[in-house]
């Protein structure tokens, strides 16, 4: 490494002897319109060859000096056809014209670290969504739920309707079993960001612990959500290792690459756009209307059935709808957005501020997004450029008590499951509440009273520089050096009061958590890039090395026993540290990659990344990921000659990827435990297996992108088969060893799946366009190695279903009670679905009439997948289902008994694991843009309305079939504890451009 | 413009340069706990303490499990947790005759005593390997170990049964071979003679420090006493009587006891508890709180009292504000059952829990004498609790199977939620059928807890 390195230097130094090339220029002017004859403003123009360019101002129009007296003018926008012009000393002003992209087959797309390539010479399926698709057709929470249905091979589920995100993203099937992060990495303007979820420790104070399942149930978002959707140019993501290979040992899941926005020179722009909207609960479950039969049906004749008929009867037979009580608020939604931009051809820049504040749909919830950037270009010589940006965000979640709990009624979901209609909760005039009988905590104390708040502020800057260090007519030579930072501080509280009922009921009323998080990533990447044309062959080589580094502290503070109406620690009787957890991380990597471009007929890459990382057991051992790719454009031979088709590109590209462990995972530690004031160290359940190796992933990937009549049809075809082998998997030995817990590599698996994209531009007439795109994919894991037991994992154990890890099986399999003794495979159980879904399709229609009436609608429909529904149970348990003491049998029991007597007696989980398939319209979007002038000083006026999975469409008997109690889980995830429902968001917005 | 970018050349290869450093990685540790291998390896008197202060820790996360669900197997509690649906059904049998495979929360008195059986291994093995111990010191280690070590083993034991259990278990990947019911218990004698053994060896002072639930026994002649009280359970579930009273002989226990004297019925080393981040007695409910998650006494220990047993009041209390009742908890003609007394014995959530007291040993004497032909001894022994607790003489018959009914009577009330005795005396004196086990919540009566499947897993390999 450090030879490597100290080459580079040798090269540096030696380009300082070579640099002294500067010569005759000219400059040549112009202007560059789309084929409406509209401005674009922002389109790139670059002289070929040479690094030197400019962009199009306000009007479309540019300057440039052109070295030489005479050259080529590569006139580039994104999602228009890139454009070439000779100019020369003598030529007048350009017109240039663009014709519209609509396969982005111009789209330049990742390949490299330090590189791209066009989309039409690209051996990868790269998906790419721009601000427009991604934030344009209505206004979305944060950042990946603006993601849904719009990459194909891609599943993503809310883990919970609660404000403020959680959303799991699931790139091309299973990618880990839980060892690995099963999320992909977010890389920001080249900084890796952090998307982690912080505990706050709500598990704790809803005691909703327990559970065959380690991970908290504390419902809290994955930090991606601190990112401002309104900020984002471009999102690109790398679906599986071929692609994603160039990330090396952190990109088993796949990376999402989000570039924001830039300045363009010219005349300063100033944007500013309002929407205001309201969010609503949605797919209510009707609850039950208790009268006397069913008082009697349910309580008995008894004692307590008495009292419960002399308590409705007290009451009038009050009649309280309690979803529509608490799920039923109207929420007001706003997001307010600012952003001025301009510059001129040295420097550009990009400023905006945004203030989103969205209430939820539960009284005392909410979301709220603060964020200010900067976006700077600079210029510092023709052969230096510059770029910094910085942003900063707040994030202030209230995401309420829902969920599971544990003796402690902390969950409205939960509670009001065991509350009938004619129950009294409410507070009276003095601000008292009622104990409720049937629970352990009035749930209206528990939303008034409790707080569950988490506030992040974050700082994500990056910068870049690139030199040119030499440039000839055929060849230039770059160094690009980029790093930057992300810092992320995080405050969580909390808390229960003393005078709730469950806590009066504790030894020490009142509880409150304080967490504390600082997390720290920063990341530097150096690479030197030789473009060379080597006759008709064009050669791009990259070389470099990266680092990354990760610090956070962690602290989780719990009093217990609190002075009325207090939550400073100081104020506690019991003062304890819930957990403190420290954590520092560096990987480092060395990269070479070689990419050859015959005359844009056969493009071949091929590449190999080195990584080691602190994370592995082997802390100095460097992994090697190799990948290679193969686009032929069979269009651009001369056999094909002219037909329908103006692109048929057959691709195939292979790729390997690591996963690393978690922190901690490698190290065999004593815990700490107090007893009787003393300090003991007690033996971990956990052993390491000191030959422990990262996980890998390995992907095939082949492909067929065609375009049809000039790409008014256009057809993206993917086939992969991706492995992951090595999967770390706890080795569980016999429990009567002490060790609970052995991590070893101990299997593999395999995705194989289809992703089909169809674009279809049936209508394009001067007036109308209409753009159609009907995507479509599918993912099939099995586990094809398992060196340990089969053995189930998550939820609550089996009689409430859980997930099956066994050879030939699907590791989102789940399984349940009864157990069947001819089950080879199952642990004996039965097998009740799978948590992936057969299919998913999407359905995206983009209709503009008149130029400025944009109507805009996104379905997307999941076929199969299966989720445990412990709502229904508890529904069940309680009473509160609807219809429950009717008799739809025949049989004289009540249809809620039916159930739970199947399920309890029989021991049939499968009563709860419900098919999970849905039909939402997940985007839909209206908007009128004012013909120009209607003010002298606005310079476009636009107005729509918008809504937000308005409709859903679904069997599953609970509030989403989205929805994952224990947070984002790379198998275990659908299931569902009465979480925070899911709602429906409508907006208007109005957007102005000075 | 030449000069320009020689300064920012010259820049940048500085910046390459101090790259070049960046190259080099420091190894990480854990920066958040003490490794294993440091104490294996050479522990310091101050590591081997608080590994025995953790081994402390560890021997108390038995104790909620088998109070509450061996409690519930024999009917001494009813277990009104409204937290999960399946504490009523599958612990009391409501719709199901036998437990399965990973029965619901049963690891509390399985998994939980072999992690600190573990931890017991790993103490004897860091005294073995330490050279900052004399060897009496390490000695004294060992035998501590091996006495809770043995006391741990019980528990999957009882909660086993027929199944058996496996003894030799400290190699983790190399576990020994599953012992029966009866080779079990012999092994279990086997290691508390081991640690008598150690004890022997271990001087007069312990050269560690216990917590204060061993006050009184917390040097190698206090310990030895432990150790014999629990070879004396031990011996009487293995139906060696005569060893049993052998092991008494050697124990703590106390036969002078009277009303007067009754806190000497609790004498005996306890788990203790403490404020967070200590653990919390777990058997503590604070009175009459409104709740639907605590732990009920049976009432047919209310009703099957008899008048005047002090045992009544001190350990039951009646929820006079809020009764709780289950709807998974019904009587034969579908109306709830209500739980109407709670537990009465602790005054706080941090009052220490006795896991061997005067009283078992005692009543063991009684058993055990009755067993071996000395009914009068017996006798004595069986009003020594009857009258400490403001009962007459026992005045029925003198015969085996009438006494052993007597003990068993009066070990329902001392013992009352003290780890499942009802249910363990029921089983091992062949009684565990309805007419001992009060079955209104409609429920069954198991035998044992099926075997786990990490168990069953690792011998199918």
């Amino acid at each position: 490494m450090k030879q490597l390195l100290t080459k580079a230097g040798c090269l540096l130094a030696f380009c300082l002897l070579l640099s002294v090339t500067a010569t005759a220029q000219f400059k040549t002017t112009g202007s560059v319109k789309d084929d409406k004859g509209e401005p674009l403003i922002g389109a790139s123009i670059v002289v070929k060859g040479t690094a030197i360019g400019t962009v199009t101002d306000l009007d479309g129009l540019f300057e440039l000096n052109v070295p030489g007296s005479s050259g080529v003018l590569v006139i580039s926008y994104t999602g228009y056809k890139t454009a070439e012009t000779p100019v020369s000393v003598s030529s007048n002003s350009i017109e240039a014209t663009l014709e519209d992209d609509i396969a982005r087959l111009e789209e330049v797309v990742v390949t490299g670290l330090g590189s791209g390539v066009k989309r039409a010479n690209s051996g990868n399926a790269v998906t790419s969504i721009n601000g427009d698709e991604l934030v344009g057709n209505t206004s979305p929470q944060s950042v990946d739920n603006a993601l849904f249905g719009k990459i194909p091979g891609v599943n993503i589920s809310a883990n919970s309707g609660a404000p403020g995100g959680g959303v799991n993203v699931q790139m091309r099937g299973v990618s880990t079993l839980g060892a690995g992060s099963s999320q992909p990495l977010y890389i920001v303007d080249g900084v890796y960001v952090d998307n982690s979820v912080i505990r706050n420790g709500r598990t704790q104070v809803s005691g909703a612990s327990g559970g065959a399942s380690v991970a908290t149930q504390d419902d809290a978002a994955n930090r991606i959500a601190d990112l401002n959707p309104d900020d984002i140019e471009k999102v690109e993501v790398l679906k599986g290792p071929s692609a994603a290979a160039i990330y090396g040992t952190r990109a088993n899941a796949g990376v999402i690459l989000i570039t924001t926005k830039k300045g363009v020179s010219g005349k300063t722009r100033v944007s500013l756009s309002q929407d205001v909207g309201v969010a609503q609960g949605q797919n209510f479950q009707e609850f039950d209307v208790w009268d006397a039969d069913k008082i009697t049906t349910f309580f008995g004749t008894g004692a307590r059935g008495q009292a419960e008929l002399a308590a409705f009867n007290s009451s009038g037979g009050r009649v309280t709808d309690w979803e529509e009580f608490f799920y039923g608020e109207n929420a007001l939604l706003s997001n307010t957005q600012l952003n001025i931009s301009g510059g001129t051809e040295k420097t550009q820049f990009y400023v905006s501020g945004g203030l989103q504040t969205e209430e939820g749909i539960i009284k005392n919830t909410g979301f709220d997004r603060y964020s200010l950037r900067a976006n700077i270009d600079h210029r510092l010589s023709d052969r230096i450029k510059l770029s910094f940006n910085n942003s900063y965000f707040r994030t202030d979640s209230d995401r309420g008590f829902t969920g599971n709990q544990n003796n402690t009624g902390g969950s409205i979901g939960y509670s009001i499951a065991y509350t009938p209609s004619y129950a009294d909760l409410l507070p009276d005039a003095n601000g008292n509440y009622p104990d409720n009988p049937y629970f352990n905590d009035n749930p209206v104390a528990i939303r008034d009273l409790g707080i569950n708040n988490q506030v992040v502020d974050r700082f994500i800057s990056s910068a870049s520089l690139e030199v040119d260090l030499f440039s000839t007519a055929n060849s230039y030579l770059k160094f690009k050096l980029n790093g930057g930072a992300d810092y992320l501080s995080g405050n969580s509280l909390v808390y229960f009061p003393e005078n709730l009922q469950h806590q009066r009921a504790d030894a020490n009323p009142g509880d409150v958590m304080w967490g504390r998080q600082d997390n720290l990533n920063t990341n530097i990447q150096a690479f030197l890039q030789l473009n060379a044309n080597l006759g008709s062959i064009n050669s791009n080589t990259n070389v470099g090395w990266v680092r990354l580094d990760q610090e956070s502290e962690f602290l989780l503070t719990r009093g217990r026993g609190l002075a009325g109406g207090q939550r400073n620690l100081q104020w506690a009787k019991v003062q304890s540290i819930q957990q403190q957890q420290n954590q520092d991380v560096t990987d480092i990597g060395i990269v070479v990659q070689e990419d050859l471009n015959w005359q844009d007929k056969l493009i071949v890459s091929a590449g190999v990344r080195f990584d080691k990382s602190t994370l592995n057991v082997q802390q100095d051992k460097y992994y090697a990921f190799p990948k290679a790719s193969l686009a032929a454009n069979l269009h651009n031979f001369d056999f094909w000659g002219g037909n329908l088709f103006n692109q048929f590109k057959l691709r195939a590209a292979y790729g390997e990827t690591g996963g690393l462990p978690l922190f901690g995972n490698t190290f065999e530690s004593l815990t700490s435990q107090l007893i009787g004031g003393q300090l003991g160290g007690q033996v971990g359940t956990r052993g390491v297996d000191p030959d422990l190796v990262p996980e890998t992933a390995s992907e095939l990937e082949f492909g067929l992108d065609a375009g049809l009549f000039n790409s008014r049809v256009s057809l993206e075809a993917t086939y992969y088969i991706k492995k992951v082998n090595d999967l770390i998997l706890d080795l569980q030995p016999a429990e009567s060893t002490g060790i609970l817990a052995i991590a070893t590599n101990a299997a593999d698996l395999e995705n194989k799946g289809i992703e089909l994209s169809l674009g279809l531009n049936p209508v394009r007439t001067t007036n109308i366009n209409w753009y159609s795109r009907i995507m479509w994919w599918k993912n099939e894991s099995v586990i094809t190695r398992l060196d340990i037991p089969r053995f189930t994992t998550g939820g609550f154990g089996p009689s409430l279903g859980t997930y099956l890890v066994s050879e030939g099986f699907s590791p989102t399999t789940i399984i349940g009670n009864p157990t069947i003794a001819e089950s080879p495979g199952t642990t004996g159980r039965t097998v009740y679905g799978d948590r992936q879904p057969k299919f998913q399709m999407s359905f995206y229609n983009q209709l503009t009439i008149m130029k400025n009436l944009d109507f805009t609608f996104l379905f997307h429909y999941q076929n199969g997948g299966s989720a445990i529904n412990l709502s229904a149970l508890l529904w069940d348990d309680g009473g509160t289902t609807n219809n429950w003491n009717g008799d739809d049998d025949g049989d004289g029991t009540p249809n809620g008994l039916d159930r739970l007597l199947a399920w309890a007696a029989d021991g049939n989980t499968g009563v709860y694991v419900q098919p999970a398939d849905y039909l939402k319209l997940r985007e839909v979007g209206l908007f009128y843009t004012f013909p120009k002038g209607i003010a002298s000083f606005i310079n476009r006026a636009k107005i729509g309305v918008s809504a937000n999975n308005i409709l859903l469409w679904t069997k599953y008997l609970g509030y989403d079939p989205e929805a994952s109690n224990f947070g984002t889980q790379p198998v275990t995830g659908n299931i569902d504890v009465t979480p925070y429902p899911s709602s429906r968001r409508l907006f208007f917005h109005l957007k102005l451009d000075f | 413009m030449n000069r320009m970018i020689n300064k920012w050349f010259l820049i940048l290869s500085v910046v390459t340069l101090a790259l070049v450093t960046a190259c080099e990685v420091e190894e990480i540790v854990d920066p958040n706990n003490p490794s294993l291998g440091s104490v294996l390896n050479d522990a310091s008197k101050a590591e081997m303490q608080t590994l025995v202060y953790g081994l402390e820790a560890r021997s108390r996360d038995y104790l909620a499990n088998a109070v509450q669900m061996f409690g519930a197997f024999g009917r001494e509690v009813w277990p009104y947790f409204a937290s999960d649906p399946r504490f009523i059904p599958d612990w009391l049998g409501i719709g199901r005759t036998e437990t399965y495979t990973d029965f619901f929360t049963s690891a509390g008195t399985y998994v939980n005593p072999y992690i600190a059986v573990k931890q017991a291994n790993v103490l004897i093995q860091a005294a073995d390997n330490s050279t900052a111990l004399s060897t009496a010191e390490k000695a004294g280690y060992k035998g501590f170990a091996k006495t809770m070590k043995a006391f741990q083993l019980l528990w999957p034991l009882m909660q086993q049964y027929q199944n058996g259990i496996r003894v030799d278990v400290s190699d983790p990947l190399n576990p020994g071979p599953r012992l029966g019911y009866a080779e079990s218990l012999a092994a279990i004698s086997a290691i508390l003679a081991d640690g008598l053994k150690d004890l022997n060896d271990a001087g007069s002072s312990f050269s560690f420090v216990l917590t204060d639930g061993f006050a009184g026994f917390d040097a190698p002649d206090g310990m030895r006493k432990v150790n014999r009280a629990i070879a004396a359970r031990v011996e009487l579930y293995a139906g060696n009587n005569q060893a049993a009273l052998d092991a008494l002989a050697a124990s703590f226990m106390d036969l002078i006891v009277d009303a007067a004297s009754s806190d000497k019925m609790n004498t005996g080393p306890a788990h203790v508890y403490g404020e967070a981040p200590d653990l919390n007695n777990p058997l503590y409910y604070p009175y009459d709180r409104p709740t639907t998650t605590i732990l009920i006494a049976h009432p047919a220990l209310i009703e099957d009292a008899l008048p005047g047993d002090a045992r009544v009041a001190n350990k039951f209390i009646k929820r006079v504000a809020n009764p709780v009742t289950s709807n998974a908890l019904k009587d034969a003609a579908g109306n709830l059952l209500i739980g109407e007394y709670q537990d009465n014995r602790w005054a706080s959530n941090t009052d220490p829990v006795p896991f061997i007291r005067n009283e078992e040993l005692i009543l063991i004497y009684a058993e055990a004498k009755a067993r071996t032909g000395q009914p009068t001894d017996a006798v004595e022994a069986i009003n020594r609790v009857r009258n400490t607790w403001g009962l007459s003489n026992y005045g029925g018959a003198q015969t085996e199977d009438a006494l052993i009914e007597e003990i068993l009577f009066q070990r329902r009330y001392s013992l009352w939620a003290e780890g499942g005795h009802r249910w363990i005396d029921l089983r091992r004196t062949n009684r565990l059928n309805n007419t001992y086990v009060d079955l209104r919540d409609l429920g069954s009566i198991y035998t044992q807890v099926a075997r786990r499947s990490s168990e069953i897993n690792w011998d199918e390999g």
